[in-house]
């Protein structure tokens, strides 16, 4: 009998499958697979986080709702301080420089009104709550006076009573502060 | 005649492999997916009131009643040297016990969030709860009555006080947002080190600058 030939060797190698061992591979997919669906939310989705921006960790359990949004940055990550309008994770529009937002009256001027207002943040809150009143007219979608605010850990208290007190003044009343979940 | 010989002999055992490659397909799909959808920071939301002298009004909890309600009047007000906690505007000379009480900061200068706590779980449960009238319907910011999604109304405590889940903040100017968020929790609410459980505190903050 001839012996066979290299082809024929060749070719009855080939024919035997060579079966990867998947098995492993199956266990940490699926070990991935379990832990991914165990730790997702969603949530997160309605806010996104600005970049450059530290926000401050709270035990708060609230979910975010999606809003009206602004920015208010100290700079100390970004360099730019200021207040900014926000729209899906991004600083949209500067509307107060960081000289206006950290500015401090002191003496008789601290007592005056306007010292504690924001101008373009007031502006442009304006020109929201209008677009915002329209829609309830043609929509029927209520106006609640709901805004989210970002605003960097770093941000003092002088400047958060100024954003606060400019919203207010424009209608937007049920303020709310975007957070880390810290447990 | 020979006998045919027996099929069994022909049978080779072979292993039964499952297919794995429909569920590796799905895999493979799936973790992509639930990476890129997924919230890896989890945000929440804190919601403030504004400084009264802006409110106007006194809020959504003011009720048709024809005698207004005492006002507890719950100041929590943070100098350089530390936090003090009082009710009933009472200061550092007031005589009355019980409603005035100053922390001192940490010798790391921070805040001593945790006396706090403790001082407001106190005036929760020996001023504010005994003072609970029973079940009212719950008001919103702008002075409208809630309703659950199926229509039956929303009811909280009716208290003894107008402003019993209110805590008025006064702070220097310079403090750091994050350390007012960290105070603004220890007034929300407080946790049982033993049985985790979570009882309310004064869950809306007013903040405001007290001169």
């Amino acid at each position: 009998m001839a012996a066979p030939t290299n082809m024929r060797k060749l070719s009855a190698r080939s024919a035997k499958e060579e079966n990867i061992p998947l098995a492993s591979m199956m266990d940490i997919f699926t070990n991935m697979l379990l832990f991914l669906i165990m730790s997702y939310s969603a949530t997160g989705l309605l806010v996104n986080q600005v970049d450059q921006l530290e926000l401050p960790q709270s035990n708060i359990d609230t979910s975010p709702r999606s809003t009206v949004s602004i920015v208010v940055d100290s700079g100390q990550l970004s360099g730019t301080p200021g207040v900014y309008a926000e729209n899906k994770g991004k600083r949209v529009q500067l509307l107060d420089e960081g000289s206006t937002l950290l500015a401090v009256a002191s003496g008789a001027a601290a007592q005056d009104p306007a010292a504690m207002t924001l101008p373009g943040l007031q502006q442009y809150l304006r020109g929201v709550a209008v677009e915002l009143r329209a829609r309830e007219q043609q929509l029927g979608i209520p106006f609640d006076g709901q805004i989210s605010i970002q605003a960097d850990a770093a941000v003092d208290y002088n400047s958060i009573l100024k954003v606060l007190k400019t919203c207010g003044d424009e209608q937007f009343v049920m303020t709310q502060f975007v957070v880390i979940k810290s447990e | 005649m020979a006998f045919k010989p027996s099929d069994k002999r022909k049978y080779v055992s072979e292993e039964a492999e499952l297919n794995l490659l429909p569920i590796l397909n799905m895999i493979v799909v799936l973790i992509p997916l639930l990476l890129t959808s997924s919230e890896w920071v989890r945000l929440g939301l804190l919601e403030t009131r504004l400084p009264p002298a802006a409110a106007g009004g006194g809020g959504g909890m003011a009720t048709e009643q024809e005698q207004p309600l005492p006002k507890l009047s719950l100041l929590v007000a943070v100098d350089q040297e530390g936090v003090a906690v009082s009710v009933f505007g009472a200061t550092s000379t007031s005589t009355e016990p019980g409603r005035y009480k100053y922390f001192p900061r940490n010798p790391t200068g921070e805040l001593d969030f945790a006396g706090v706590n403790q001082e407001l779980l106190r005036i929760r449960r020996e001023i504010v709860k005994p003072s609970i009238k029973g079940k009212e319907q719950a008001f919103d910011a702008a002075g409208n009555l809630r309703y659950n999604s199926d229509g039956s109304p929303i009811m909280v405590d009716a208290y003894g006080f107008d402003d019993a889940e209110t805590v008025i903040i006064s702070a220097p100017n310079e403090l750091p947002f994050q350390q007012l968020v960290s105070l603004l929790d220890a007034t929300r609410r407080w946790k049982d080190p033993n049985s985790n459980e979570i009882e309310k505190l004064f869950p809306t903050p007013m903040m405001g600058k007290i001169n």
